[in-house]
Protein backbone atom coordinates (compact mmCIF):
# COMPACT_ATOMS: atom_id res chain seq x y z
CA UNK A 1 0.00 0.00 0.00
CA UNK A 2 1.65 3.71 -1.14
CA UNK A 3 1.41 6.38 1.52
CA UNK A 4 2.52 9.30 0.58
CA UNK A 5 4.14 11.85 2.45
CA UNK A 6 1.32 14.77 2.75
CA UNK A 7 1.79 17.09 5.60
CA UNK A 8 -0.87 16.44 8.35
CA UNK A 9 -3.02 13.88 9.52
CA UNK A 10 -5.04 12.98 6.60
CA UNK A 11 -3.65 10.12 3.93
CA UNK A 12 -4.39 11.04 0.18
CA UNK A 13 -4.81 7.73 -1.32
CA UNK A 14 -6.73 6.06 -4.26
CA UNK A 15 -10.10 5.22 -3.30
CA UNK A 16 -10.04 1.38 -4.05
CA UNK A 17 -6.56 2.03 -1.83
CA UNK A 18 -8.49 3.10 0.60
CA UNK A 19 -11.30 0.27 0.14
CA UNK A 20 -9.28 -2.25 0.89
CA UNK A 21 -7.39 -1.03 3.74
CA UNK A 22 -10.72 -0.94 5.37
CA UNK A 23 -10.84 -4.73 4.54
CA UNK A 24 -7.87 -5.86 5.44
CA UNK A 25 -8.13 -4.08 8.66
CA UNK A 26 -11.39 -5.39 9.45
CA UNK A 27 -10.24 -9.20 8.81
CA UNK A 28 -7.35 -8.41 10.48
CA UNK A 29 -9.21 -7.63 13.64
CA UNK A 30 -12.02 -10.41 12.83
CA UNK A 31 -8.90 -12.65 12.76
CA UNK A 32 -7.40 -11.43 16.57
CA UNK A 33 -4.23 -10.05 14.66
CA UNK A 34 -5.09 -6.65 15.82
CA UNK A 35 -7.38 -4.95 18.45
CA UNK A 36 -8.11 -1.80 16.94
CA UNK A 37 -7.39 0.49 13.82
CA UNK A 38 -8.21 3.94 12.90
CA UNK A 39 -7.51 6.17 9.38
CA UNK A 40 -8.30 9.43 8.62
CA UNK A 41 -8.05 9.86 4.47
CA UNK A 42 -8.82 11.56 1.37
CA UNK A 43 -9.59 10.25 -2.45
CA UNK A 44 -9.61 11.03 -5.63
CA UNK A 45 -13.35 12.53 -7.29
CA UNK A 46 -15.77 9.43 -7.48
CA UNK A 47 -19.17 8.00 -6.18
CA UNK A 48 -19.45 5.34 -3.56
CA UNK A 49 -22.78 2.42 -3.04
CA UNK A 50 -23.04 -0.10 -0.63
CA UNK A 51 -23.26 -3.39 -2.44
CA UNK A 52 -26.58 -3.71 -2.78
CA UNK A 53 -27.17 -1.22 -5.29
CA UNK A 54 -25.09 -2.56 -7.08
CA UNK A 55 -27.83 -4.94 -7.78
CA UNK A 56 -30.21 -3.15 -9.54
CA UNK A 57 -30.96 -3.08 -12.67
CA UNK A 58 -30.45 0.38 -13.90
CA UNK A 59 -26.67 0.05 -11.85
CA UNK A 60 -24.88 -0.28 -15.05
CA UNK A 61 -26.00 1.75 -16.97
CA UNK A 62 -25.63 5.08 -14.50
CA UNK A 63 -22.66 3.92 -13.15
CA UNK A 64 -21.54 4.78 -16.78
CA UNK A 65 -23.13 7.92 -16.85
CA UNK A 66 -21.48 8.71 -13.49
CA UNK A 67 -18.03 7.77 -14.98
CA UNK A 68 -18.43 9.43 -17.89
CA UNK A 69 -19.22 12.48 -16.14
CA UNK A 70 -15.77 12.06 -13.97
CA UNK A 71 -17.16 10.23 -11.01
CA UNK A 72 -16.37 6.66 -11.74
CA UNK A 73 -18.45 4.31 -9.21
CA UNK A 74 -16.82 2.49 -6.60
CA UNK A 75 -18.79 -0.44 -4.10
CA UNK A 76 -18.24 -0.47 -0.53
CA UNK A 77 -18.44 -3.20 2.32
CA UNK A 78 -20.75 -0.85 5.26
CA UNK A 79 -24.45 0.05 4.64
CA UNK A 80 -25.89 3.29 3.69
CA UNK A 81 -26.34 5.17 0.55
CA UNK A 82 -24.72 6.72 -2.27
CA UNK A 83 -21.92 9.05 -1.45
CA UNK A 84 -19.44 11.50 -3.42
CA UNK A 85 -15.99 11.46 -2.17
CA UNK A 86 -13.24 13.95 -3.67
CA UNK A 87 -10.65 16.39 -2.18
CA UNK A 88 -13.51 18.17 -0.26
CA UNK A 89 -14.24 15.16 1.78
CA UNK A 90 -12.57 13.80 4.21
CA UNK A 91 -12.89 10.16 6.25
CA UNK A 92 -12.47 8.90 9.00
CA UNK A 93 -12.67 5.12 9.50
CA UNK A 94 -12.30 3.14 12.98
CA UNK A 95 -12.20 -0.42 13.62
CA UNK A 96 -12.94 -2.37 16.57
CA UNK A 97 -13.75 -5.64 18.39
CA UNK A 98 -17.04 -5.48 20.07
CA UNK A 99 -17.80 -7.94 22.67
CA UNK A 100 -20.66 -10.28 22.81
CA UNK A 101 -23.75 -9.10 24.15
CA UNK A 102 -26.58 -5.98 23.13
CA UNK A 103 -24.24 -3.26 24.68
CA UNK A 104 -22.36 -1.17 22.77
CA UNK A 105 -24.81 -1.57 19.98
CA UNK A 106 -25.20 0.15 17.01
CA UNK A 107 -25.68 3.59 18.94
CA UNK A 108 -22.86 3.19 21.28
CA UNK A 109 -20.87 2.33 17.59
CA UNK A 110 -21.94 5.49 16.12
CA UNK A 111 -21.43 7.95 19.22
CA UNK A 112 -18.23 6.56 19.45
CA UNK A 113 -17.36 7.46 15.50
CA UNK A 114 -18.82 10.76 16.14
CA UNK A 115 -17.93 11.97 19.70
CA UNK A 116 -14.43 12.96 18.12
CA UNK A 117 -15.83 14.83 15.26
CA UNK A 118 -18.09 16.41 17.38
CA UNK A 119 -15.32 17.72 19.87
CA UNK A 120 -13.16 19.12 17.17
CA UNK A 121 -15.87 20.98 16.23
CA UNK A 122 -16.27 21.80 19.68
CA UNK A 123 -12.45 23.18 19.88
CA UNK A 124 -13.48 25.50 16.96
CA UNK A 125 -16.57 26.74 18.82
CA UNK A 126 -19.15 25.05 16.73
CA UNK A 127 -21.80 22.91 17.85
CA UNK A 128 -23.12 20.30 16.12
CA UNK A 129 -25.88 17.28 17.51
CA UNK A 130 -27.06 13.72 15.72
CA UNK A 131 -29.94 13.78 13.24
CA UNK A 132 -31.67 12.93 10.11
CA UNK A 133 -31.53 15.62 7.01
CA UNK A 134 -34.43 15.31 4.47
CA UNK A 135 -32.99 16.08 1.24
CA UNK A 136 -29.33 14.84 2.54
CA UNK A 137 -27.38 12.06 0.13
CA UNK A 138 -27.23 8.81 2.71
CA UNK A 139 -29.32 10.17 5.05
CA UNK A 140 -29.11 8.81 8.74
CA UNK A 141 -29.92 9.13 12.23
CA UNK A 142 -26.49 9.59 13.53
CA UNK A 143 -25.18 12.20 10.62
CA UNK A 144 -23.22 14.80 12.35
CA UNK A 145 -25.65 17.76 11.54
CA UNK A 146 -24.46 21.45 11.98
CA UNK A 147 -27.83 24.26 12.23
CA UNK A 148 -29.30 21.33 10.75
CA UNK A 149 -27.62 20.87 7.64
CA UNK A 150 -25.57 17.46 7.36
CA UNK A 151 -21.67 18.20 8.06
CA UNK A 152 -21.03 14.06 8.30
CA UNK A 153 -22.65 10.99 7.20
CA UNK A 154 -21.85 7.72 8.62
CA UNK A 155 -22.05 3.68 8.16
CA UNK A 156 -21.43 0.75 9.96
CA UNK A 157 -20.31 -2.70 9.02
CA UNK A 158 -20.37 -5.63 12.11
CA UNK A 159 -19.06 -9.58 11.10
CA UNK A 160 -19.40 -12.07 13.81
CA UNK A 161 -16.58 -13.56 15.22
CA UNK A 162 -16.03 -16.18 18.26
CA UNK A 163 -16.20 -13.56 20.63
CA UNK A 164 -18.31 -10.54 19.97
CA UNK A 165 -17.99 -8.82 16.55
CA UNK A 166 -15.58 -6.76 14.43
CA UNK A 167 -16.48 -3.63 13.63
CA UNK A 168 -15.77 -0.91 10.96
CA UNK A 169 -17.29 1.92 11.43
CA UNK A 170 -17.49 5.41 8.85
CA UNK A 171 -17.64 8.52 8.48
CA UNK A 172 -17.44 11.38 5.77
CA UNK A 173 -17.62 14.63 6.64
CA UNK A 174 -17.48 17.60 4.27
CA UNK A 175 -14.65 19.65 4.24
CA UNK A 176 -16.17 21.79 1.87
CA UNK A 177 -20.66 21.78 0.73
CA UNK A 178 -21.39 19.72 -2.48
CA UNK A 179 -20.63 21.51 -5.74
CA UNK A 180 -23.43 21.41 -8.26
CA UNK A 181 -21.37 19.21 -10.63
CA UNK A 182 -21.33 16.46 -7.76
CA UNK A 183 -25.48 17.02 -7.29
CA UNK A 184 -26.74 16.78 -10.48
CA UNK A 185 -24.60 13.73 -11.10
CA UNK A 186 -25.81 12.01 -7.48
CA UNK A 187 -29.66 13.18 -8.89
CA UNK A 188 -28.93 11.45 -12.17
CA UNK A 189 -27.47 8.28 -10.59
CA UNK A 190 -30.65 7.92 -8.94
CA UNK A 191 -33.09 8.52 -11.75
CA UNK A 192 -30.89 6.18 -14.03
CA UNK A 193 -31.22 3.78 -11.36
CA UNK A 194 -35.31 3.93 -11.11
CA UNK A 195 -34.66 5.55 -7.61
CA UNK A 196 -36.98 8.24 -6.52
CA UNK A 197 -34.80 9.96 -4.07
CA UNK A 198 -33.24 14.15 -4.66
CA UNK A 199 -30.48 15.13 -3.18
CA UNK A 200 -30.46 19.19 -2.30
CA UNK A 201 -27.10 20.77 -2.15
CA UNK A 202 -28.59 23.34 0.58
CA UNK A 203 -29.31 20.41 3.00
CA UNK A 204 -25.59 19.75 3.83
CA UNK A 205 -22.48 22.18 5.03
CA UNK A 206 -19.22 22.31 4.20
CA UNK A 207 -15.79 23.74 7.41
CA UNK A 208 -15.45 25.96 4.79
CA UNK A 209 -18.75 27.31 4.96
CA UNK A 210 -18.65 27.78 8.50
CA UNK A 211 -15.76 30.02 8.01
CA UNK A 212 -14.78 33.54 8.35
CA UNK A 213 -13.06 35.15 5.48
CA UNK A 214 -9.86 33.88 4.49
CA UNK A 215 -10.09 31.65 7.80
CA UNK A 216 -11.11 28.31 5.99
CA UNK A 217 -7.94 26.62 5.36
CA UNK A 218 -6.88 27.19 8.94
CA UNK A 219 -10.07 26.11 10.49
CA UNK A 220 -9.61 22.81 8.26
CA UNK A 221 -6.43 22.34 9.41
CA UNK A 222 -7.49 23.13 12.92
CA UNK A 223 -10.34 20.55 13.01
CA UNK A 224 -8.17 17.50 11.24
CA UNK A 225 -5.60 18.48 13.90
CA UNK A 226 -7.82 18.19 16.67
CA UNK A 227 -9.84 15.20 15.18
CA UNK A 228 -6.33 13.22 14.71
CA UNK A 229 -5.21 13.67 18.30
CA UNK A 230 -8.36 12.00 19.11
CA UNK A 231 -8.48 9.37 16.75
CA UNK A 232 -5.06 8.26 15.34
CA UNK A 233 -2.22 6.69 17.04
CA UNK A 234 -0.22 9.49 18.68
CA UNK A 235 3.17 8.09 17.33
CA UNK A 236 2.17 8.16 13.97
CA UNK A 237 0.08 11.62 14.28
CA UNK A 238 3.25 13.21 15.27
CA UNK A 239 5.24 11.59 12.29
CA UNK A 240 2.54 12.64 9.60
CA UNK A 241 3.29 16.30 11.44
CA UNK A 242 6.71 16.38 11.02
CA UNK B 1 -31.98 -32.52 11.63
CA UNK B 2 -32.13 -28.99 10.32
CA UNK B 3 -29.97 -26.05 11.94
CA UNK B 4 -31.95 -22.66 11.54
CA UNK B 5 -30.34 -19.37 10.29
CA UNK B 6 -31.95 -16.85 12.56
CA UNK B 7 -31.11 -13.27 12.62
CA UNK B 8 -28.91 -12.32 15.49
CA UNK B 9 -30.37 -11.30 18.68
CA UNK B 10 -27.70 -9.23 20.02
CA UNK B 11 -26.90 -7.29 17.18
CA UNK B 12 -29.18 -4.02 17.98
CA UNK B 13 -30.72 -3.03 20.89
CA UNK B 14 -34.18 -1.85 20.24
CA UNK B 15 -36.54 -4.98 19.81
CA UNK B 16 -39.02 -3.15 17.42
CA UNK B 17 -36.23 -2.34 14.94
CA UNK B 18 -36.55 -3.48 11.71
CA UNK B 19 -33.82 -4.60 9.32
CA UNK B 20 -33.65 -5.51 5.84
CA UNK B 21 -31.90 -8.78 4.05
CA UNK B 22 -29.77 -6.85 1.43
CA UNK B 23 -27.42 -9.96 -0.02
CA UNK B 24 -27.63 -13.55 -0.10
CA UNK B 25 -23.94 -14.55 -0.43
CA UNK B 26 -24.59 -18.22 -0.71
CA UNK B 27 -27.19 -19.85 -2.97
CA UNK B 28 -30.00 -21.95 -2.16
CA UNK B 29 -29.11 -25.65 -2.14
CA UNK B 30 -25.18 -24.75 -1.70
CA UNK B 31 -23.06 -26.72 0.50
CA UNK B 32 -21.72 -24.45 3.30
CA UNK B 33 -19.42 -24.78 6.12
CA UNK B 34 -20.16 -23.42 9.63
CA UNK B 35 -19.06 -19.97 10.10
CA UNK B 36 -18.90 -19.15 5.92
CA UNK B 37 -20.50 -15.87 5.13
CA UNK B 38 -24.12 -16.48 4.40
CA UNK B 39 -26.11 -13.02 4.04
CA UNK B 40 -25.76 -9.74 4.84
CA UNK B 41 -28.65 -7.60 6.49
CA UNK B 42 -28.93 -3.47 6.95
CA UNK B 43 -30.38 -1.82 9.57
CA UNK B 44 -29.79 2.17 10.52
CA UNK B 45 -27.20 1.89 7.80
CA UNK B 46 -25.15 -0.80 9.26
CA UNK B 47 -24.39 -3.58 7.61
CA UNK B 48 -24.51 -6.91 9.46
CA UNK B 49 -22.91 -10.53 8.73
CA UNK B 50 -24.86 -13.36 9.55
CA UNK B 51 -22.67 -16.69 9.28
CA UNK B 52 -23.29 -20.45 8.71
CA UNK B 53 -24.21 -21.67 12.42
CA UNK B 54 -23.49 -25.33 10.83
CA UNK B 55 -22.40 -27.32 7.83
CA UNK B 56 -24.72 -28.71 5.56
CA UNK B 57 -26.87 -27.73 2.75
CA UNK B 58 -28.51 -24.01 3.30
CA UNK B 59 -32.40 -23.31 2.10
CA UNK B 60 -33.46 -19.90 1.92
CA UNK B 61 -36.31 -19.04 3.54
CA UNK B 62 -36.61 -15.21 3.42
CA UNK B 63 -35.41 -13.83 0.24
CA UNK B 64 -33.20 -10.77 -0.28
CA UNK B 65 -35.00 -7.40 0.17
CA UNK B 66 -37.20 -9.10 2.70
CA UNK B 67 -37.82 -7.11 5.83
CA UNK B 68 -36.89 -8.92 9.22
CA UNK B 69 -36.19 -8.35 13.06
CA UNK B 70 -34.00 -9.84 15.92
CA UNK B 71 -34.10 -13.85 15.96
CA UNK B 72 -36.25 -14.08 12.56
CA UNK B 73 -35.64 -17.26 10.75
CA UNK B 74 -34.34 -16.27 7.50
CA UNK B 75 -32.85 -19.96 6.16
CA UNK B 76 -32.12 -23.61 7.06
CA UNK B 77 -29.29 -26.01 7.12
CA UNK B 78 -29.51 -29.60 6.91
Amino acid sequence: MSETAAPGPVREMPLAEALDWEAARLADIAEGRAAAAALLWSCEPALVAPKRLGGLPGFARAGAAAAEAGWPVHLRATGGDLVPQGPGVTNLTLLFRAPPGPAPGLDDAYRHLTAPIRAALADLGIDSCHGSVPGAFCDGRFNVTVAGRKFAGTAQRWRPVAAGHAVQSHAMMLMRGPDPDMIATLNRFYRDCGIDRRIEAAAHVGLHDLAGPGQADAMQGRFLAGLAERVLPRSRFRARRG
Amino acid sequence: MATDVKVPQDLWQDDSMEAVITNWLASDGATVKKGALLAEIMVEKSQFEVAAPADGVLKITRQADAIVRKGDVIGQIT
